[in-house]
């Protein structure tokens, strides 16, 4: 079952795929000659084929409620802009030095034209949300907008939260402060406003959208756990960044905060040393003591089992999301995805 | 007959329902595994303390039957699970940490609906407000109706001049020249006067067809040179056209009666068909004659004429 719902995922995902980045060159391609310059490094990011993941709920979520792919591909288009922006800047503050199996945009461009190539990004998201007027009309386009404006609130939040944490060096850190901050920082843009927007479309806003937040946030957590245990565990090659690179960035995952919660008061001294380093001065040896003492004390093991656990709760809070929809493709991909999330390397 | 031993049915791994998530991934030998407690006392800090002595399989753990109790949508407490399980915990984590933020979510909601419509009631008794606000949802509205009358007019086709010389028999049918869709002239500008052409000598042709814009067809008949124009004003064709006299510049006492006019909107695009005969014993000079809406006695255009000895 796994694996063919694996290959359902993945081959909805290619459909998707090809759709929106058709639509998301047409955005770039008639801004370009006005300063090629920019929107050359506009679609650097996404010309380096992401999976779409976030455009490919959007598209499913509102095709498993009876809409057309054309009805919500301003909006999925406009998500996938968003989180290139988010990419952009995140690589910035990170300080990341790879994406996607290339060099971040900073590290290639410098950070000026990085950080204005992000707010470029971000600034043309608006347009396929506007032209979906059209299609949706004006009021629908107007929900659609208050939605994206939450979901960037959300995020940009639940991202200040993280980037406190380690500014600080904060330590003392549980798994429900984790949670709380990958349900702003990840699983809003990632898998919460997909579902809510696409069924805002899809029954022209008829439908409670609060019956997505938690289908939508077990979703988008095993997803963040996963995606942080790639950066271990993970083929780097196919991962797209550098391996331990959250190691080198001092990022509290979910792991992080299991070791500090397990190891002894002595223990936690020398990690709390070596994360308060900057990342500069963070050494090779300092990021192989981490991941040793994580592996000693089973924290990788831990979080792919907190992992497991939430995709079993996606898939109980699908029922309430999606479960008295008709049968459909897209059903069954929004159904195969918590599998799909654990199953990805 | 010597009795062989009794069979006996097999117990069972399990005689009760799942009730947790924490019984999820528990193996089923009917009972409650022990969960070693190092992993949830951080001081002991024992090196590889298994958190959990099943490692679930993705598949198997998604997969794992939802509880009864679980599949009604309230009341949404998540069952107490055993704290060192890792799988049980982390679910009950995660429904805590959404519950908490729905709540948060909803008394929001609940306290911007109270003061929203404290101050909606409030609005209600400013007299002054009020009014501000309905002047501004009817400029909105003339806006939009502005908005829609201009594109509406732009479909249809604006008016425009047509320049055209006599003729004795044949109609002359000129269309407006195309303004562009955006332009919409007060006043069409006046065409070159044409230059003057003998009675008899052939009607000028279409420039074009398939235009939605008014074609302007002028039947003249005369057995003197003529120039003729025909200006409309902006706004589509009248149902029904009629004339005034054609007036002389020069002397206002001198006309020339007889001038019919015709709209004709079955045909694509709508025509205007101007008639008139010019007398012989008219005096040669600059004629003018208002055209009108019929309906409405507004007037829609004019005819000038330029009469030659």
């Amino acid at each position: 079952m796994g694996t063919q719902a694996a290959s359902l995922v993945r081959a909805m995902l290619e459909e998707h795929r090809h759709v929106v980045q058709a639509a998301l060159r047409k955005y770039v391609a008639e801004r370009e000659s006005e300063s090629s310059h920019l929107y050359e490094l506009v679609a650097d990011y996404p010309e380096r084929g992401g999976r779409a993941l976030r455009a490919s709920l959007c598209l499913a979520s509102a095709c498993a409620f009876g809409a057309e792919v054309e009805d919500a591909i301003g909006a999925a288009v406009a998500l996938e802009l968003m989180h290139n922006a988010f990419l952009v800047h995140d690589d910035i503050e990170d300080g990341s030095v790879e994406r996607r199996g290339k060099p971040t945009l900073h590290v290639l461009h410098g950070m000026p034209i990085a950080v204005n190539v992000g707010d470029a990004l971000a600034v043309l998201s608006l347009r396929p949300l506007l032209a979906s007027q059209a299609r949706l009309g004006p009021r629908l386009t107007l929900r659609v907008l208050e939605e994206a404006e939450r979901m960037a609130r959300e995020s940009v939040e639940g991202q200040a939260l993280e980037l406190h944490w380690r500014d600080h060096n904060q330590i003392a850190l549980s798994e429900d402060d984790y949670l709380k901050m990958i349900l702003k920082k990840t699983c809003w843009y990632t898998t919460i406003y997909p579902c809510r927007v696409g069924a805002l479309i899809g029954t022209r806003d008829g439908v409670d959208l609060d019956r997505f937040l938690r289908f939508g946030f077990f979703l988008g957590a095993a997803f963040q756990i996963q995606d942080d245990l790639l950066n271990l565990t993970g083929d780097p090659e196919r991962y797209g960044k550098e391996r331990d690179g959250d190691l080198y960035e001092g990022k509290r995952t979910l792991m992080l905060i299991r070791l500090f919660e397990v190891s002894s008061p002595a223990e936690r001294e020398q990690w709390s040393a070596i994360l308060q380093r900057s990342r500069i001065e963070r050494t090779r040896e300092d990021v192989a003591q981490l991941r040793a003492g994580m592996d000693r004390y089973g924290c990788i093991e831990h979080a792919r089992k907190v992992a497991h656990g939430l995709a079993g709760a996606a898939m109980h809070e699908l029922q309430t999301a999606y479960g008295d929809l008709p049968d459909s493709r897209h059903k069954e991909f929004l159904t195969a995805l918590p599998v799909w999330m654990l199953e990805r390397a | 007959m010597a009795l062989g031993p009794r069979h006996r049915r097999p117990l069972l791994d399990r005689a009760s329902p799942l009730r947790g998530w924490n019984g999820l991934y528990v193996p089923s030998n009917g009972h409650r595994r022990a969960v070693p407690q190092t992993a949830a006392q951080p001081e002991m800090a024992t090196p590889q303390a298994p958190v959990s002595d099943v490692a679930p399989k993705p598949a198997a753990a998604v997969n794992a039957p939802i509880p009864p109790h679980a599949a009604e949508p309230a009341p949404r407490v998540p069952p107490m699970p055993s704290p060192q399980d890792a799988v049980a915990r982390g679910v009950a984590t995660g429904y805590r940490v959404i519950e908490e933020y729905l709540r948060e979510g909803q008394g929001v909601a609940r306290s911007v609906a109270q003061a929203s419509t404290v101050a909606d009631v409030a609005a209600a008794f400013d007299p002054r407000k009020l009014t501000e606000r309905m002047v501004q949802h009817a400029s909105d509205l003339a806006a939009a109706w502005i908005e829609y009358m201009q594109a509406s007019l732009n479909a249809a086709g604006t008016p425009g001049s047509a320049g055209g010389s006599s003729s004795s028999t044949a109609p002359t049918e000129q269309e407006i020249p195309d303004v562009g869709a955006f332009a919409i002239p007060h006043r069409a500008p006046r065409a070159p006067q044409s230059a003057p052409q003998q009675p008899a000598s052939p009607a000028s042709t279409p420039r074009s067809s398939g235009s939605t814009r008014p074609l302007v067809m002028i039947d003249l008949v005369s057995t003197r040179r003529v120039a003729s124009q025909v200006e409309l004003n902006e706004g589509p064709l009248p149902l029904h056209c009629h004339a005034h006299a054609l007036r002389c510049e020069a002397d206002r006492s001198l006309r020339i009666e007889g001038v019919t006019v015709e709209a004709v909107h079955t045909a694509t695009p709508a025509r205007l068909i101007v008639r008139l005969a010019i007398p012989n014993d008219a005096q040669a000079g600059s004629y003018r004659a208002l055209l009108l809406d019929a309906d409405t006695n507004l007037p829609c255009g004019q005819l000038v004429l330029e009469l030659f000895e």
